[in-house]
């Protein structure tokens, strides 16, 4: 047997339909191409404008000629550089197949006429759907079923145009004649931002980010430093009446208390290779981040989302994960998406990219670790200087109730060694350590006072010296100057203290954890606030299991 | 179902020679283009006809004329007027349109449209051009969702609602120019209620007697210009824009109705918590004739009764603007 001899006849147009059916299973994912096709024609700007039965996509790019519009209507064939080009496989133009009746591209270059590639899909759909029902009915023979080649060339034109039909440089992409099916999610302007937020290579958000420039600035200089390109996009996104330039999403609001710690940078390489570089903002306290679609971190390659957050979970420490947002920015050009765009392609490359992101992920987990163990450490130093506070207040030394002194003495040395611990460990950030050695001191002496007044118990007529007596006034002044800052508590139960960590808990659990509630840890409170004390060392515990 | 209201030979005549000279005229003036508010068929005639004075579109288009609003009627005159909407945005002849599913009562009375688009009145309008083609006093049913059933919005209903909306948005050039065709006949119990309203309070009582001489179409277009003037004049002057009526337009559109065309030019004064004044008169705008488009010379002419005495009106615009009173107190 030789090499086989193929006709216009093997290959069937239906190859067109499954392969877009198969390549863009969302609808929304053909914004993603024909956006995709501008940046990579050069576009700074798009402007998406979608309406009850046509979207609009306009770029300020190079443009194409008639003679490069009518290459773009190939399939699987591009001009496009796998690696410079985030769109190459030569199908995008074609992802809009199954959502509307004609697909129009206008084009239109600096040296050029204005010229335009219309497809018309639902002449393509009709002839397809007519000879499946034939087939059904038996009354097409394969040899009968129309070849790709013949569907495309009576259902496309390309022609020039005038300057007048289209006076704009670029490149402008109309779908018109849209499904209704798809119709409530294109017209629902929180879905359609959400997801383009998420997919296209938009700038940050410099207004209510206060780390945009300081994100934005290191990546390019990192890729400048590697001759690689890092480039942002604005986008005008109008549906209907509502229109709003987009910017990626990260705010300050998305982390507790509107603020994060600096950004973190992780350069992606090998000996030889530049692969990319990772940012991550760390929530400012042990929380995890407010947003669930925002928790983590997204692989974007020329700014076009890889996948979703979940990809990476499994590289960091899961209790930390959930307090970054991040992206990790690839532009090696040899790392090519997969067409689904849920991955890389398979490569040594890839494994190695996979495995610098590990090494990145100790990193940004060893950060998290230590930064939030000093976060601990100011909210024990807090938490307990009250507690402390509380002991001082409530203690007399006049007191004659034995057991009561003991009990305080307890809780009074339990604090001392917690926080000596921590200092002793260095986990106490050097600011704080002040507090901290104030905190220790002024246990100490509340220790000494507590325990003469319990030796005075045990003695006739003992006298309180002057020392003790004005003891309880001096730790009360100690103690008032350190500055504690009063711990944001957002749950009141064992449900909510649960439901706050992101556990995820389906009904029958929360029945139960409702009645281990009621019946167990309720009734080891004395009251309200020793309940939230003990929910609060659960949480502790709970954050350790991460 | 594509609207009946197809453009005949005089309608485009009003359009290009009246209106037309007196957009250009608003367009330097304002040293801005116009925006658009109103209801251009499917093929959106108006606009095309207007397009060197446009930039910005707020359009609403019912399914299928003049029965109310239901889902299961087709939606192919809204496709087409979005189909033509887009393109003179992609020639670059518009920013921005808005476009509204339904009849313009049913969406600015219920604040959305058929298919739930909230309608937003945030642009100052400068061109209104309310081509209602039916009589003023004809009701539309619109569906109310709170009571479950269909009630009567008027038209006049309609306009008031706009102004209003138009007094929050004021801006930048605060003058605006309205075109109102409707019907020319005025009759049903509306119309004979205020016949017989301004009978008895002896509203401009000489027009009144002379055109008691008059007939048919005659006398009923005669008392719709006493109609409109008097509402449409309280809307505008309470809500601080002065209008100056230009003489109406009286022509035979297509399938031989007779229809009017008023043209209001409308200035925001400033006031101190009062309504406006008219600096019009009354009684020289009720006198006055009609103008009415002349095919075969394609021009306006005036059209004055044989049976009454009336004023020749001028044909030209911007001559009828530049002597009027508010353009001389506000806009010079």
């Amino acid at each position: 047997m030789g090499n086989i001899k193929t006709t216009r006849y093997d290959v069937g147009a239906e190859v067109l339909s499954i392969l877009t059916r198969g390549m863009y299973p969302d609808p929304k994912d053909t914004l993603r191409e024909y956006i995709q096709n501008g940046v990579d024609a050069g576009a700074k700007s798009v402007q998406v404008r979608i309406r009850r039965n046509t979207i609009t996509i306009d770029d300020d790019g190079i443009g194409m000629d008639v003679k490069t519009i009518r290459k773009a209507a190939r399939i699987g064939v591009s001009d496009k550089n796998p690696g410079k080009d985030v769109g190459f496989m030569g199908i995008g133009i074609y992802s809009s197949f199954h959502l509307c009746d004609t697909l129009t591209i206008y084009s239109r270059t600096k040296e050029n006429l204005p010229c335009y590639l219309c497809m018309d899909f639902q002449g393509m759909r009709e002839v397809l759907d007519d000879q499946k029902d034939k087939r059904l009915n038996h009354g097409l023979e394969s040899s009968e079923l129309i070849d790709l080649q013949s569907l495309l060339e009576s259902n496309i034109i390309v022609e020039e145009t005038t300057e007048e039909d289209f006076p704009a440089f670029g490149t402008r992409v109309e779908i018109e004649g849209l499904s209704s099916e798809f119709l409530n999610d294109f017209l629902d302007f929180n879905i359609m931002s959400k997801y383009l937020k998420e997919v296209i290579p938009l700038e940050f958000d410099k207004f209510n980010f206060k780390w945009a420039d300081i994100i934005e600035n290191k990546i390019k200089e990192v890729c400048s430093e590697h001759d690689s390109r890092f480039e942002l996009i604005k986008l005008l996104l109008q549906i209907n009446n509502h229109k709003e330039w987009l910017y990626r999403s990260y705010k300050d609001s998305d982390f507790r208390d509107n603020t994060s710690f600096e950004p973190k940078f992780y350069e992606l390489k090998t000996k030889n290779q530049f692969l990319g570089v990772i940012w991550g903002c760390l929530n400012s306290t042990r929380n995890i981040i407010k947003d669930k679609s925002l928790r983590g971190f997204l692989i974007k390659k020329q700014g076009f989302a890889i996948g979703d957050r979940r990809m990476l979970r499994q590289y960091f420490r899961p209790v930390y994960y959930d307090r970054y947002i991040g992206e990790v920015i690839i532009v090696n050009p040899k790392l090519i998406p997969n067409g689904a765009r849920n991955d890389f392609a398979y490569s040594n490359l890839r494994t190695i990219l996979y495995n610098s992101i590990g090494s990145a992920a100790n990193e940004f987990n060893a950060f998290a670790h230590s930064i939030q163990e000093y976060t601990l450490g100011d909210e024990q130093i807090d938490d307990n200087t009250i507690k402390l506070k509380e002991i001082n207040n409530d203690f007399s030394l006049y007191s004659t109730n034995a057991n009561k002194l003991v009990d305080f003495l307890i809780n009074v040395r339990e604090i001392r060694s917690l926080i000596q611990n921590r200092l002793e460990r260095k986990s106490i950030r050097i600011e704080r350590e002040k507090d901290a050695n104030k905190l220790i001191n002024s246990a100490l002496e509340l220790e000494d006072t507590i325990e003469a007044t319990i030796n005075n118990l045990t003695k006739q007529s003992s006298k309180v010296t002057r020392k003790q007596k004005e003891a309880p006034t001096k730790i009360s002044r100690k103690l008032s100057s350190i500055k504690t800052k009063p711990k944001e508590i957002d749950f009141n139960n064992l449900f909510s203290l649960l439901d706050s960590l992101d556990i995820q808990i389906d009904e029958t659990m929360i029945a139960i954890i409702n009645i281990i509630d009621e019946r167990a840890i309720q009734l080891l409170s004395e009251n309200e606030k020793h309940y939230i004390e003990i929910l609060k060392d659960l949480r502790d515990e709970f954050e350790k299991l991460n | 179902m594509v609207s009946k209201f197809n453009s005949s030979a005089n309608k485009e005549i009003v359009r290009r020679v009246w209106n037309a000279p007196l957009l250009e005229f608003l367009t330097t003036r304002f040293d801005k283009k116009l925006a658009y508010f109103g209801l251009p068929s499917p093929r959106a005639e108006d606009i095309h006809d207007w397009i060197d004075w446009i930039d910005f579109i707020v359009a609403f288009q019912c399914r299928d004329y003049p029965k109310p609003s239901d889902p299961s009627q087709s939606d192919e005159a809204i496709r087409q007027l979005e189909s033509n909407l887009n393109t003179l945005l992609r020639k670059k002849k518009i920013n921005d349109y808005q476009l509204y599913d339904g009849y313009i009562e049913e969406v600015v009375m219920r604040g959305k449209d058929n298919v739930l688009q909230e309608f937003h009145l945030e642009n100052f309008i400068t061109l209104f051009n309310l081509d209602f083609c039916n009589e003023i006093t004809v009701p539309q049913y619109v569906y109310n969702d709170g009571t479950d059933k269909f009630e009567k919005v008027y038209k006049l209903h309609v306009i008031k609602k706009i102004i209003d909306l138009q007094r929050i948005n004021n801006s930048h050039p605060e003058r605006f120019v309205t075109f109102l065709t409707v019907n020319a006949n005025f009759w049903k119990k509306e119309a004979s209620n205020y016949l017989t309203q301004i009978l008895r309070e002896q509203i401009e009582p000489d027009f009144l007697k002379k055109i008691m001489r008059l007939k048919g179409v005659d006398r009923k277009v005669r008392v719709l210009k006493h109609y409109v003037y008097n509402s449409l004049s309280t809307f505008f002057c309470s809500n601080n824009y002065i209008p100056e009526f230009l003489p109406v337009v009286f022509y035979r559109g297509s399938g031989d109705q007779n229809l009017v065309q008023f043209c209001i030019i409308c200035t925001y004064e400033a006031t101190m918590g009062n309504s406006s004044i008219s600096r019009q008169s009354f009684s020289h705008f009720l006198n006055q004739g009609f103008l009415t488009p002349d095919t075969e010379q394609n021009q306006m002419i005036p059209m004055i009764s044989d049976h009454i005495d009336e004023i020749i009106p001028e044909i030209n615009p911007i001559d009828i603007i530049t002597s009027a009173n508010v353009y001389n107190e506000f806009w010079n």
